[in-house]
């Protein structure tokens, strides 16, 4: 096969590079004396999937164990998929190009909703049957985990079971099942692995789970059918990042893909609140790293990738405690050999950009700030904790250190949102022009400001998760508004496809019920709806209207406070309370501050799981 | 500052590399082996390297070469060593030598580009007619190909820029050895000329599953000579460090 892949098939596709896998510190293990094999599955192409630093550490994680190997799959390209079809090949590992079906375990990571029928397709080139109940003894274990995960009900059907949480500790303990199940006596039934792993802390196995209806279609109850499985699962956290395994040989791709850099995750989480942000509740506590940890793991990155960047990751960066430090003993140590560093995201203030005036070698890239919302009282319902006052000084000191373009994303859609609000967007992109100009004199040619407008989507354990989102004609008609206002020859305006975001909605906040639409879309031919060019609005309204779900009652709907939820069972540390409470501030535009800074804010994280604030370079404030 | 070219070959396992993968590949292994490589001066400094010649995706070679300027003088067997160790699989070094500062670029020396193409055929093709499809092939003047260039798709004679072509049966595959010429004076392409001469051959050739592999580059010389980038400097430097 693997010969027949690289004359035959290979030559014929576009970037045959994405389906090698002999990059520099790929894992290739002996099959045969391996006793457990799992397979990474990213459900999109390879240079998405291969920027995404969950798929890193298990990978490093998993192959460091010497009884556990892991390879890697990506969504094939649809050129690939017309070859593999046409040929009658099966969808293969990059490593040791195996079809996935003889692999123990197929994980896929979920990292957004409109990459679940890339899922569906993949099990299907894979020839694994779709449903869980298909599946019999002979088939892998299918197992899903990331942050869309966290309302698994849409996938329900398909998975047989989820990780919910960080996986650095939690894969031991599945591996270790999957061991002493292959171990054990034959034949080896499946149901006795699942009932192994729902007993695992954080592992979800929906087969175990009976979700019953009131006649409108909202939730009665979801409760265990068995006694072993928990009647909420509580997701993994792990305690101390300093001690956690971070890779530090991470694979080197051939092709350039989206992050093409050394990707050094400095803390975990955020706990500024905005009220409509998932990351931030679902990553909590925030947990920072010593910076001796970083500079250890940063040389050994350098050494072991030859990369020119690195690359500081966190949900926000500019919030590390000891930044400052840890910036100028990188660029120190590395300036002269031509290695850069580099910080993935700003807050629009004026201590952000200090610090990216400190990295920025050349001033050409574009500086992003995300004030969210055109209005201070829309800024205060949604919790974000950025004044004009912050953003103007951040982009004065912007154009003074010499850039000339800045994006400022905004989201519309948002609750409570008037048309005073989407002034608000246009009057702060003009004055940021107004202000560009000033201190660009006769450089001002070369201004440009981007303004980039996503449309809000309801999400599942946040404190706007019972918001509903406008229908996609009202969404349509404020991004019509917005492009009419923001006419000016130094203003870029983008927006995204509001169609993708009302159906992202509906995988958002759906239950069990709609995966038989997701199914359905996927027969009828959706895939990479993520990709304008593959997007097929009018096919997946088909597909509700063939399975009798009603997009509205998820996407369009707001959800009764009283309501069982489609994700209640699914436990993130954070309470119900705490989002009802921040919910109602919302309304009454009230803000919640930082517990990093203010006092504890009871969201219930530190109360509920074996972790809590850890700062390294700051006293924590948070009595928990 | 010091210059080291080195030899190396491009191997199946990386043959779906671009030219651009290929430099990148080349920019992290060299970072991984320590090597003292200069910087490019300015805002936005690029490790100073340069190869012959770029090669195709798909396409794998016996034979590149590759051109490193240091900031600090380094064995030319030492650069080797390292480097050895840090380039991925199917990238493998076959000689270095130290080359003097003002020697010319590789891309500007190098005019020749010799390749073997393996083609699976239609059917079991014979020697006979395909000897002679060749000969007249060569004998043509003019052989028109439609090439994309910056002015949109343009008719242009490849044949001055064919210098040899030959052509065997192994089974159910043509092999060709190929001769062109490449760099500044023009390029000619080998699945250009397997592609322009299927239509004379009156079979049917798949040119898209065509397996190239290149030989050798070479500066013509004297006669039919061909020097290799490793012998060119040869000639007006003694002594150095060899290490082919």
């Amino acid at each position: 096969m693997k010969q027949f892949i690289e004359n035959r098939v290979l030559p014929k596709v576009q970037k045959p590079a994405r389906y090698q896998g002999n990059e520099w510190n790929s894992v290739h293990k002996d099959w045969d004396n391996t006793p457990v094999r799992m397979v990474f599955a990213f459900p999109d192409v390879y240079e998405v999937g291969m920027s995404h630093l969950g798929l890193r550490i298990l990978y490093h994680i998993v192959n460091d164990r010497e009884d556990t190997l892991m390879e890697r799959v990506f969504a094939p390209w649809v050129d690939m998929e017309d070859q593999l079809r046409q040929h009658g090949l099966p969808l293969f590992s990059l490593e040791s190009v195996r079809p996935l079906a003889d692999f123990d375990a197929v994980a896929f990571t979920l990292q957004y909703e409109m990459s679940y029928t890339n899922l569906l397709n993949m099990l299907d080139l894979a020839g694994i049957p779709l449903r869980a109940a298909q599946r019999d003894d002979r088939w892998p274990l299918v197992l899903a985990g990331g942050p869309t995960a966290y309302n698994p009900e849409p996938l329900a059907p398909f998975v047989d079971a989820f990780l919910l949480g960080e996986g650095e500790e939690a894969v031991h303990d599945i591996i270790g099942t999957i061991k002493k199940w292959k171990q054990g006596p034959t034949p080896h039934k499946r149901r006795d692995l699942l009932q192994e792993l729902a007993g695992i802390s954080g592992v979800y196995v929906p087969e175990f789970y009976e979700v019953s209806y009131h006649n409108d279609g909202t939730i009665k109850k979801v409760v265990p059918k068995v006694s072993f499985a928990p009647s909420r699962v509580t997701k993994r956290v792990v305690r101390d990042l300093d001690r956690v395994d971070f890779p530090t040989r991470p694979i080197v791709p051939f092709m350039e893909i989206v992050h093409d850099r050394i990707m050094l995750e400095v803390l975990r989480g955020c706990s500024r609140g905005c009220r409509f942000c998932q990351a931030g509740m679902i990553y909590r506590p925030v947990r920072e790293k010593r910076p001796e940890t970083i500079i250890a793991q940063g040389e050994n990155l350098v050494k072991n990738t030859g990369y020119d960047e690195i690359s500081l990751t966190s949900l926000s960066t500019s919030d590390y405690s000891c930044v400052q430090g840890v910036l100028a003993l990188l660029m120190d140590r590395y300036g002269s050999e031509g290695v850069g560093v580099s910080l993935p995201s700003l807050r629009a203030d004026s201590f952000s950009v200090d610090l990216a005036k400190e990295v920025q070698r050349v001033r050409k890239t574009t500086l992003t700030f995300a004030p969210e919302a055109g209005t201070q009282r829309l800024r205060d319902v949604i919790n974000k904790g950025v004044t004009e006052e912050n953003l103007m000084e951040a982009v004065t000191g912007a154009f003074q250190a010499g850039w000339t373009s800045v994006k400022l994303y905004f989201m519309i859609g948002l609750p409570t949102e008037t048309y005073e609000d989407l002034d608000g967007i246009a009057g702060l992109a003009f004055k940021v022009v107004e202000r560009g100009r000033d201190i660009l004199g006769s450089r001002a040619g070369r201004l440009r400001v981007t303004v980039s407008a996503s449309s809000f989507v309801p999400k599942p354990h946040t404190p706007f998760q019972w918001a509903a989102q406008d229908s996609m004609e009202v969404l349509q008609e404020k991004q019509h508004y917005l492009a009419g206002k923001l006419k000016h020859r130094r203003i870029v305006f983008n927006w995204h496809d509001a169609r993708l975001s009302t159906i992202e909605a509906v995988f958002s906040r759906g239950s069990r019920k709609v995966a038989a639409a997701l199914e359905r879309a996927w027969a009828l031919g959706c895939k990479f709806d993520s990709w304008n060019e593959h997007f097929r609005y009018s096919t997946w309204q088909e597909a509700f209207r063939e399975t009798g779900v009603d997009p509205e009652f998820f996407n369009n709907r707001e959800f009764s406070l009283d309501e069982v939820l489609p994700w209640d069972h699914i436990n993130t540390g954070v309470t119900k309370e705490f989002l009802l409470t921040e919910y109602k501030r919302a309304f009454s535009e009230e803000t919640t501050a930082d517990c990093r800074h203010e006092k504890c804010t009871v969201c219930g994280v530190c109360q509920n799981l074996p972790a809590s604030v850890d700062l390294k370079g700051a006293k924590n404030n948070a009595p928990c | 500052m010091p210059r080291v070219r080195m030899e190396f070959s491009k191997g199946e396992e990386v043959r779906f590399l671009s030219h651009l993968d290929l430099v990148k590949a080349f920019e992290r292994a060299i970072r991984r082996a320590a090597i003292p490589i200069a910087f490019s001066e300015g805002f936005n400094p690029h490790p100073k390297m340069n190869f012959a010649s770029a090669l195709a995706v798909g396409v794998t070679s016996d034979r590149e070469y590759i051109d490193i300027e240091l900031r600090e003088s380094m064995a030319a067997g030492e650069v080797m060593a390292r480097l050895c160790a840090a380039l991925p699989a199917g990238i493998r070094l076959s000689g270095a030598m130290a080359v003097p500062d003002n020697s010319p670029a590789l891309m500007a020396v190098v005019n020749r580009a010799e390749y073997r193409v393996k083609v699976p055929a239609v059917g079991s093709p014979d020697i006979g007619s395909l000897t002679g499809a060749i000969a007249r092939f060569m004998d043509s003047s003019e052989v028109m190909i439609m090439k994309r260039t910056k002015k949109g798709i343009q008719p242009r004679n490849i044949r001055p820029g064919i210098i040899k072509f030959a052509g065997s049966v192994n089974g159910n595959t043509i092999e060709f050895s190929i001769l062109t010429v490449t760099g500044s004076a023009g390029n000619v392409r080998p699945e250009e000329v397997v592609n322009a001469f299927a239509g004379c051959l009156g079979q049917e050739i798949d040119a898209g599953l065509a397996q190239i592999n290149r030989i050798g580059l070479y500066t013509a010389a004297h006669g039919d000579r061909l020097l290799t980038p490793m012998e060119m400097d040869k000639t007006n430097q003694e002594g150095g460090d060899n290490f082919a």
